[in-house]
């Protein structure tokens, strides 16, 4: 009986992992190697006789070192974060009201408007970058990461907006309209009614926000050109590239410490995100 | 009505107060402006070198009174930094040409020829090569102040080649075919990149001329792909690649000759003197075995690749003069920016076109390259570098025939047909 | 006022007629309010969209070349020359490929795993946050990566591969003309099937247990209930995730361009590194532009397509 219960606890508790070994070697197995990788000293990497996935010389830090010190990481990852914060802010204060209105109000143009906003996702960044850099030097932001904070949402506000208006959809007209038969403004049901029940939406939202903001490559590499304003994508690919050489113990050093917070983060909010997925997508 | 107001408010209250917490986007102080130099320059295959430009950058800007600031960046990625700079007008007061003609960028970058002559005139001149390289042709100017260029030598295993009877390396390309044909078969393969990057676009075309083929003729219009000549040249890189070479390289890049060579495997390699260097600093007891030869004569001459590097001014510059003042003195300390690049940097002005070369000239092994700046060439050869034959290197037309050619996905009619058209349509184009 | 919190799970209920009263207050001003309430989006939007987009437009009607201020109308020069080119086509062909072909296998090495996440057990947040690592490793950063495990020589894949006596010599992953569009692939899905999972997820999750009962009880097999109840509920979310994903690849540039550059001669180009290349590198921006604006109509076919098949009710 007790052999029995326990083993049928262990399927319970345990049984998944048995389908998910191999997706988590899959995704385990490159992640591995780049922190051994990481911590390999170069003779050690550079050796065709030795097994890649254990040090035959002893590990060395000298790739983070290089890479916390010798290059300006620390500010690259703080840029970062700074500029998908501040465009995740960005786009949910532009994006929320739009949303609001193409799905819920009526007037003149909503439609096309609402349709041009989904389309204006299909318009990838390497037709705009030429002149979108004329545009944004022409307000006077070169080289800087502000540069990129305005540039950005603007492939992250046609998504979250489409997004979000599946996701007021959800509301049931009746709490507004109630709200609206004891006396609130439009602004006010706005405020107080739609935007608490759509939290999970906000959050998915903020979260492909922030994740295209993280990933993004071709704007930084044509907005910007110090190197303390560089991204994280922008500066490890420039920087420790040298010429013919990749400094490949710190670019996987890099890899791994740009990666390790956004995970954590996506983590903790997944159950939030599939949420927000499911409650947004049924209309 | 209120509501929509009281918005508004917020936003434009909002709006103010972030814009007045950043001013330093939008105010600068007119002085910083002018007593400003900004550099764009590619990070250089040799470490040391870039520690000695940024130091002398920094002695130029306390002994002038002008700042100037060096932005590194790989040099894959200078085309595109430069394509948005001029887009927008705005950006860096130098930018450096990395292997690009000058000719295509003469309206964005500023007449420099007064810079030109002094320093022509300090030096003994300027070599074909740099003219040819920073002469645009419509008004016959130097738009562009030449500074180096990096030859393509062959770099070889001594204790190999030795042991198959060629102990100073193969000195011809046929050399080289039977060569590593025996290396290949001891497990010592050799490698020339047939991939896109710069390495195989240069020995691709250090192979087609010292065949004496090239693609365009001398007046820098006619096409001549379709000749005896190349089918030679593309027969004889078929065979090397098949008897000599490794399927790898179809999927190198400008590291990977490098590392072919310290892995120990490589025999010979088609590259300038920065793989060397980097051997040298991690695996002394492999560099000692690594020395240098002329890059292989072919049948009908000895000829090999000039990367070359020049400096435009652009036209947006707010500080023309302090930039033209700091390339001077850059060019003019030619002899000190070779030593820091240990003999990688390749002389464009005269007087140092002949040896003694720093650092070159003093290394034994290194004593080969005096002879390089007499065989190199740049694309376009044997006509001028036109706006249309750098299109043909950028688009890497060459490299992919050749490369197609020789894995066998066409013949060699189907190869020299297929160059033929690409190449004439993009010279159509100008 | 109630804030509706309490109304999270509800489904929504069938509209009921409004008073006119109430009709009116609001309804009065919402063709002015309805613009005041988009106005900060769209202009950001006809600002850093519209105007660089049209930009673009007249570019590939230009001869325009970086550094050359003398450009001038050429009609449709750039995209006959287009058309004209072999490597463009091969272009078209790679990048449907490359997107779809990552997308189906995304999907179906997806499914299975979000129906093992499906389930509650021990240390499942720990095995959701590893499985996330893929997709939020900056794709720059992971294209390294993976270029350096298919790198010609020191590849840590062949490696593992010749000691399983799965293949007897190295592969040129980055090098063989087939084999390097199954590596951009690999890449690909690697990155992706994450966010894959997390999409079907979602849509598991989203189809209470109750209906799956009550198809049960109505003597519905396995496949008849999933295609009569999981399938409708599922395919709004599907949708949504599918299109993130699949314009994710189709305008992908860092993730072909650091792995191989459109290489080996031009058989993994997309749009994207195709015209980067002639934009920038060879500097015809107006031909870049024209490449460029190729993506615009394909994926709206996609897009439409995928549309058309998922919202089929």
């Amino acid at each position: 009986m007790d052999a029995r219960g326990f083993w049928r606890r262990v399927k319970r508790d345990y049984g998944p992992y048995l389908p998910l070994s191999p997706y988590l070697f899959v995704v385990l197995f490159p992640f591995y190697w780049m922190v051994i990788t990481a911590f390999k000293r170069d003779r050690d990497l550079y050796n065709l006789e030795t097994a890649p996935f254990w040090f035959k010389e002893p590990p060395t830090l000298e790739h983070v070192k290089l890479l916390l010190e010798g290059t300006l990481f620390p500010t690259w990852l703080g840029n970062s974060l700074m500029i998908g914060a501040l465009v995740v802010f960005i786009t949910l204060v532009l994006a929320l009201p739009a949303a609001y209105a193409l799905a819920r109000m009526r007037f003149p143009g909503a439609q096309p408007l609402s349709t041009a906003m989904f389309l204006s996702y299909l318009i990838p960044s390497t037709l705009l970058f030429i002149p979108l850099s004329q545009v944004v030097r022409g307000l006077g932001f070169t080289d800087s990461v502000w540069a990129l904070v305005i540039v950005y949402p603007s492939f992250t506000l046609p998504f979250c907006t489409w997004l979000l208006m599946g996701f007021v959809r959800t509301v049931p007209k009746e709490i507004e309209e109630s709200a609206q038969i004891d006396g609130c403004t439009r602004f006010q049901a706005f405020r107080m009614i739609i935007v608490p029940v759509i939290v999970p939406g906000i959050i998915t939202a903020g979260i492909f926000a922030f994740t295209l903001t993280y990933q993004e490559f071709i704007y930084a590499l044509t907005f910007i050109s110090g190197s303390a304003n560089k991204t994280i994508s922008y500066g490890v690919t420039s920087d420790l590239i040298r010429g013919d050489v990749f400094y490949w113990g710190s670019l996987m050093a890099g890899a791994l410490i740009g990666a390790i917070p956004v995970a954590v983060v996506y983590a903790f909010s997944l159950d939030h995100f599939i949420h927000g997925l499911t409650a947004g997508a049924l209309k | 009505m209120t509501k929509v107001s009281r918005r508004q408010f917020l936003g434009t209250a909002a709006g103010a107060t972030a814009a007045s917490a950043f001013p330093h986007v939008w105010i600068r102080p007119a002085w910083a402006q002018t007593k400003e130099v900004r550099v764009l320059a590619w990070t250089h295959f040799v470490p040391a070198y870039d520690k000695w430009f940024d130091a002398f950058a920094e002695q130029w800007s306390s002994k002038s009174g002008v700042k100037v600031t060096i932005d590194h960046v790989p040099h894959l990625q200078i085309p595109a930094k430069i394509a948005a700079e001029i887009a927008t007008q705005s950006g860096h007061d130098i930018v450096q040409l990395v292997g690009t003609g000058t000719e295509k960028w003469a309206s964005a970058l500023v007449d420099v020829q007064d810079t030109a002559d002094k320093l022509a005139k300090k030096h003994g001149g300027w070599t074909p090569l740099a003219e040819n390289y920073c002469k645009v042709r419509s008004d016959g100017k130097f738009h562009a102040v030449p500074d180096f260029f990096i030859d393509f030598p062959g770099l070889y295993r001594k204790d190999l080649w030795t042991e198959i009877g060629m102990p100073n390396g193969p000195d011809t390309w046929e050399d080289l075919h039977k060569g590593g044909q025996k290396l290949k078969a001891k497990g010592f393969p050799i490698g020339i990149g047939l991939a896109h990057h710069d390495d195989s676009r240069a020995s691709w075309r250090a192979v087609m001329w010292s065949h004496g083929a090239s693609e365009v003729s001398k007046d820098g219009k006619t096409i001549t792909y379709n000749t005896k000549e190349m089918r030679e040249a593309l027969k004889f890189h078929k065979a090397l690649y098949k008897d000599a070479m490794t399927p790898e390289v179809l999927a190198w890049d400008d590291s990977s000759n490098n590392r072919f060579l310290a892995s120990g495997r490589g025999s010979w390699i088609h590259n300038p003197i920065s793989a060397y260097r980097t051997i040298e600093g991690s695996n002394k007891e492999l560099a000692d075995k690594i020395f240098v030869s002329l890059s292989p004569k072919g049948p009908a001459t000895r000829r090999s690749f000039a990367n070359c590097r020049a400096y435009g001014v652009t036209r947006f510059s707010k500080n023309q003069d302090g930039a033209k003042a700091f390339l001077e003195a850059l060019v003019d300390n030619y002899r000190d920016a070779a030593k820091a690049s240990t003999g990688y940097n390749m002389p464009f002005l005269t007087n140092y076109a002949k040896p003694p070369f720093p650092v070159i000239s003093e290394d034994p092994k290194l004593k080969p390259l005096e002879q390089d700046a007499e065989y190199h060439f740049t694309t376009g050869y044997p006509g001028p570098l036109t706006p249309a034959a750098d299109e043909v290197y950028q688009q890497f037309v060459m490299v992919d025939a050749v490369a197609q050619f020789a894995t066998d996905k066409m013949d060699l009619e189907q190869t020299v047909k297929w160059g033929e058209e690409k190449i004439k349509a993009i010279y159509a184009k100008f | 006022m109630s804030n509706g919190r309490e109304l999270i799970g509800a489904r929504p209920a069938p509209v009921a007629a409004r008073p006119a009263a109430v009709r009116g207050s609001w309804f009065g001003r919402e063709a002015v309010q309805g613009f005041v309430w988009i106005a900060p989006a769209f202009l950001y939007l006809a600002f850093f969209i519209a105007y660089p987009f049209f930009m673009s437009i007249y570019l590939s009607v230009s001869s325009a070349r970086v550094g050359s201020p003398e450009s001038h109308f050429v009609g449709v020069q750039n995209y006959t020359r287009l058309f004209a080119d072999p490597v463009f086509w091969q272009t078209v062909r790679n990048s449907f490929v490359f997107t779809l072909g990552s997308e189906a296998i995304r999907l179906i090495i997806g499914l299975p795993l979000a129906f093992a996440l499906n389930r509650s057990f021990k240390g499942k947040r720990i095995v959701q946050g590893i499985i996330l690592i893929p997709f939020v490793i900056p794709i720059a950063l992971s294209s390294l990566a993976w270029k350096w495990m298919f790198d010609s020589l020191y590849s840590v894949v062949n490696w593992m591969l010749m000691r399983a006596h799965l293949i007897d010599y190295p592969w040129q992953w980055l090098g063989e003309p087939g084999l390097a569009m199954w590596s951009v692939i690999i890449m690909n899905v690697w990155r992706g099937f994450p966010f894959s999972a997390v999409i079907l997820l979602a849509g598991l999750t989203a189809v209470p247990q109750e209906v799956i009962e009550a198809a049960k009880i109505d003597g519905a097999g396995p496949l008849r209930r999933f295609h009569y109840v999981v399938v409708p509920i599922v395919r709004p979310i599907l949708l949504v995730g599918l299109l993130y994903s699949v314009v994710f690849s189709f305008t992908d540039f860092s993730a072909v361009w650091l792995l191989t550059q459109g290489g080996p001669y031009n058989t993994t180009h997309v749009f994207g590194t195709y015209a980067y290349n002639i934009g920038i590198n060879a500097g015809d921006l107006g031909m870049g532009a024209a490449i460029t604006l190729f993506i615009f109509p394909f994926l709206a076919l996609i897009v439409v397509l995928m549309l058309r098949f998922l919202r089929r009710d």
